[in-house]
């Protein structure tokens, strides 16, 4: 009899145990999804001001057809993207068809000086800013997630739910390399 | 193994120095003008908080003027938005403008709160720049730029209208909920019946109250608190 109280009381207090780990878990993952969502907030952003863009650089050089088709394509592939990291992916094929195209524009000093542009590329290298703000706030986040999740014995808690670490949002390759340090 | 050992330990150190300096290097507040870098004269930086205390108090934008040497280890843009968030600039509205100049980058910045993105696009934050400070900024007249710039964003504020303290509206509930604590606990405890002479009677906590920094309205700088920003905002090199 004495021994059938034990073993309630200690499945009641594991049970309590699961409760909380499981709560801060959900907190959690609402922070992380909380924060993609302002991340893919920007990348939207980013894709409408894109047309604009475009726009304007194409009535001073229309010619450089290539790269308006890579910059339409990686568009297109951003806003059809389905899941996060396919959506990163598609981010940073953007991010060199961005740049290949403010590359183009310096060759035309009457398109640097167009106040449009000049309008649009502030906004364009603001929205980039937004970006890795975002990014870097979305990194934080996972990575708080990533520790609890892969951690003893929340890990426990978050295989029984099937909960999972998340992938970081990682800069595209050209904007990676950092600075050398030389002894 | 020596050598490697010690070299090791030395980028270990070095490392360690970066994140350290990379946390402590943000100053504190001083006022809205933080002329840090020292090129304001003292006319241009009383015109400057004027200003500030005039947005203050006709439109509820808080801002703040940054003078530096130099942001290294980090960006302009960066230390900007770093700045703008570690100080909290534009309370519950986010409704801040901060304008960082970076004297030896050659650089300025001008972070907008998440409040203000719609009045202030990037856009036309790059115009403001190009006409009214850069101009100054390229023959060194660092104060007089300044002070046209903040004279531009407040003419571009006008009509704007934010709340910069909340603790009117939060004050009374928590006042409320601890009245409520402190009866039902006062109740529940007497109804339990004398223990000893007068029983225990628990005194519930004392509910926090949530304080934001006293701004107090017509006069100088009260601090800022609150205010956050998504790195928007445009610069220039000048």
């Amino acid at each position: 009899m004495k021994k059938g109280w034990i073993i309630v009381g200690v499945i009641l207090v594991l049970l309590v145990a699961v409760m909380s780990q499981y709560n801060n878990l959900i907190t959690l993952e609402t922070n992380v999804d909380a924060k993609w969502a302002q991340v893919e907030n920007q990348l939207q952003r980013r894709a409408d001001l894109i047309p604009n863009l475009v726009n304007t650089v194409k009535g001073y050089a229309s010619h450089e057809e290539r790269v308006f088709s890579e910059i339409a394509a990686a568009r297109s592939r951003l806003l059809a993207a389905g899941d996060p990291s396919e959506r990163m992916e598609a981010n940073n094929s953007l991010d060199s068809a961005l740049g290949r195209l403010l590359a183009i524009a310096e060759s035309y000093p009457e398109l640097k000086a167009d106040a449009s542009f000049v309008r649009l590329q502030d906004e364009l290298a603001g929205t980039e800013n937004r970006i890795a703000v975002e990014r870097m706030r979305y990194n934080e986040s996972v990575e708080n997630w990533n520790r609890t999740v892969r951690r003893f014995p929340t890990m426990i808690v978050a295989g029984l739910f099937g909960k999972q670490a998340r992938p970081y949002f990682e800069a595209a390759e050209s904007a990676k390399e950092v600075p050398k340090v030389q002894f | 193994m020596q050598k490697g050992f010690k070299k090791g330990l030395l980028i270990i150190m070095l490392l360690l120095l970066a994140t350290v300096s990379c946390f402590a290097a943000l100053p504190r507040p001083v006022g809205y003008v933080n002329d840090f870098a020292n090129v304001i004269s003292g006319d241009h930086r009383r015109q400057m908080e004027d200003v500030a205390i005039a947005l203050r108090d006709d439109q509820g934008v808080e801002l703040a003027v940054v003078t530096i040497r130099s942001a290294a280890p980090l960006t302009p843009k960066d230390y900007a938005t770093q700045l703008f968030n570690e100080w909290g600039i534009g309370g519950p509205e986010d409704s801040g403008l901060l304008i960082l100049l970076s004297v030896d980058d050659r650089e300025i910045q001008v972070e907008v709160g998440y409040g203000l993105e719609g009045v202030l696009p990037d856009g036309k934050v790059g115009a403001v720049l190009d006409q009214a400070v850069v101009p100054h900024l390229a023959k060194g007249e660092y104060g007089q730029g300044l002070l046209a710039g903040a004279k531009v964003f407040k003419a571009e504020l006008a009509g704007e209208h934010y709340e910069l303290d909340a603790r009117d509206n939060e004050w009374p509930i928590a006042f409320i909920i601890f009245i409520l604590i402190a009866v039902i606990v006062t109740y529940l405890s007497r109804r339990k019946g004398p223990k000893g002479p007068g029983g225990t009677v628990r005194r519930p906590r004392p509910v926090p109250v949530p304080r934001s920094p006293h701004r107090p309205s017509g006069g100088g700088f009260g601090g800022f608190g609150g205010g956050r920003s998504g790195g928007g905002g445009a610069g220039r090199k000048f």
